[in-house]
């Protein structure tokens, strides 16, 4: 019995160390801000250094930085909806 | 052998928490203005009597998108503090009245610059524990902001003079490189509180 304890007790803590080690993927709010920042090039005929926000940039090197980033990217689309009105439709 | 295992199990999920994510440090007295898009910056300081000006400019070939924030310690009663900052230059909305009426005395705005205003007002701020320095801190609020290319100046201030501590950061790529921690043991109180 305290065997089987201790076995589910190790599962479930490498479940939890295999999780917090597993590299984030770019997350939804990054793609639709990326998307954004990539339409506003077009129109001004520039490219902004955005490679972080990328899908292999360095906000997803690990959880923290993902979840930084992400909060970035929905504030950030959020501030150009409110602050500017001619944005491109992949702003919208 | 179990017992082995979980010891070995548990101290990686003590550990694994703290592997954090930080910023390079930077003092606004260094007199430098930031061109490296590349490093991601946190800049301390501390409003002694509410009326001090921090500023330190940005400089970039191309136009740059990063997360921005400012945030404040919440040890020794900082919790409350709201610091404000903004961004003055080229490729930001051209200011309203009311957002002049709301910068501290002596900024002022080149021609053809805008701004971003951040006014740290929000009921419910976001806070975290940083890993690093093993404290708690709380953010205005991150915000991905695309600065055109040119130069800008970030300035922060308190607002109705209160007084208290903060930090700045910006951007999310760790370098250390070329003398990262130049300057952090002389100025170890502006950033270990």
């Amino acid at each position: 019995m305290i065997h089987t304890f201790l076995r589910l007790g190790l599962v479930s803590a490498v479940i939890v160390v295999v999780s917090a080690c597993a590299q984030p993927e770019q997350s939804a709010e990054c793609a639709r801000y990326l998307a954004c920042v990539r339409a506003i090039d077009a129109q001004e005929a520039v490219t902004t250094d955005a490679k972080r926000f990328e899908a292999d940039g360095a906000c997803w090197g690990g959880p923290e930085g993902a979840a930084l980033c992400t909060r970035a990217c929905a504030g950030g689309l959020s501030y150009l909806q409110k602050a500017y009105s001619d944005l491109p439709e992949a702003c919208r | 052998m179990i017992r082995k295992l979980i010891f070995g199990a548990l101290v990686a999920l003590i550990v694994a928490p703290t592997a954090g994510h930080a910023h390079r440090p930077q003092t606004f007295d260094a007199d430098e203005i930031i061109t490296d898009s590349t490093i991601s910056w946190t800049l301390p300081g501390t409003f002694e009597t509410g009326s001090e000006l921090y500023e330190f400019g940005l400089d970039y070939d191309e136009p740059f998108a990063a997360p921005f924030e400012i945030f404040s310690p919440t040890s020794g009663g900082n919790s409350d503090f709201r610091p404000r900052y903004a961004i003055i230059g080229p490729g930001f909305p051209e200011p309203t009245a009311e957002v002049l009426e709301r910068l501290p005395d002596g900024v002022t705005v080149p021609d053809g610059a805008g701004i971003f205003l951040e006014l740290n007002e929000d009921a419910d701020r976001y806070v975290f524990f940083e890993g690093v320095m093993r404290r708690v801190l709380v953010s205005s609020g991150t915000t991905a902001l695309r600065l055109a290319a040119g130069q800008h100046k970030v300035v922060i201030w308190s607002p109705e003079q209160t007084t208290g501590r903060f930090m700045f950061g910006f951007g999310v790529e760790e370098n250390f490189e070329g003398g990262g921690f130049n300057g952090v043991f002389e100025n170890w109180s502006a950033f270990a509180y």
